[in-house]
């Protein structure tokens, strides 16, 4: 097992999306298939966008399972995510004004985290969020 | 058609420095929705064509392995975005055209070739 921890800061934009090219740049180095590396872009990049503009701030755990799967872990210390259901839904969203004019706000992170994802959970409290995406990368 | 091609369209201009315009363009895509585009785009070397003038349309290129990013109506980028662009290796263009006409352009002249 391999695994890294990345911090992430709360509406931090402009460094919104590093991690996810780091784990990209991971794939690439360790040789994956193109379609699984694209998937893998996907879900992250949404995970991360999700914590900088949605919650306090948190971290996120890569793991590499010695089962040849891909564990992403976005912890965050809240405010929590009001009706998961309600998220997952394409269109749906709670961005701000500001987040919209930056672009966020589509109401499709989640719906395409779960497309990209294996295996996508979500649990959610006032106190924080955990979203753990789940890849097989062979 | 490569993103070397965009040079000889009159509406863009390059605004990055030594990023590789050797990429193949294999689609264009216009939107201003980051999740949008990062559902929708399911091809590499996609050239993305927007008004959305953000770090993360950098981040989203980077990430979907796309051609360039062309920003319409002349919205212009910060040094940030451009400097970020230059390390990520994502050729920038500005067009004084809107997004539609923008494209428009780019097949006229991938009908030439």
């Amino acid at each position: 097992m391999e695994k890294y921890e990345y911090k992430i800061f709360s509406m931090d934009l402009e460094n919104a999306g590093y991690i996810s090219s780091k784990i990209k740049k991971m794939l690439v180095a360790k040789g994956i298939d193109k379609s699984i590396i694209r998937r893998v872009a996907i879900a992250s990049y949404e995970a991360e966008i999700n914590v900088v503009i949605h919650s306090y701030g948190g971290y996120c755990n890569v793991v590499f399972e010695d089962n040849g799967e891909l564990k992403l872990e976005y912890i965050d210390c809240g405010p929590g995510i009001e009706s998961i259901d309600n998220a997952m839904k394409e269109g749906w969203s709670t961005a701000s004004k500001q987040d919209r004019e930056n672009g966020f706000g589509a109401g499709m992170g989640f719906p395409n985290m779960k497309k990209a994802s294996d295996k996508l959970e979500v649990t959610s409290s006032p106190n924080g969020t955990i979203v753990t995406i789940h890849i097989a990368l062979r | 058609m490569k993103v070397s091609d965009l040079l000889k369209i009159d509406c863009l201009k390059l605004i990055t420095k030594d990023v590789c315009l050797d990429k193949e363009i294999s689609d264009l895509y216009t939107c201003d929705l980051l999740s949008w585009v990062m559902g929708h785009v399911h091809e590499e070397n996609v050239v993305l064509l927007t008004v959305l003038n953000s770090m993360n349309a950098v981040a989203l290129a980077t990430l979907l392995d796309m051609s360039a990013i062309i920003f319409c109506e002349d919205v212009m980028p910060s040094d940030d975005i451009i400097k970020k662009a230059n390390e990520e290796n994502v050729p920038l263009f500005t067009s004084s055209k809107s997004s539609y006409k923008s494209a428009k352009e780019i097949l006229k002249y991938e009908s030439l070739l």
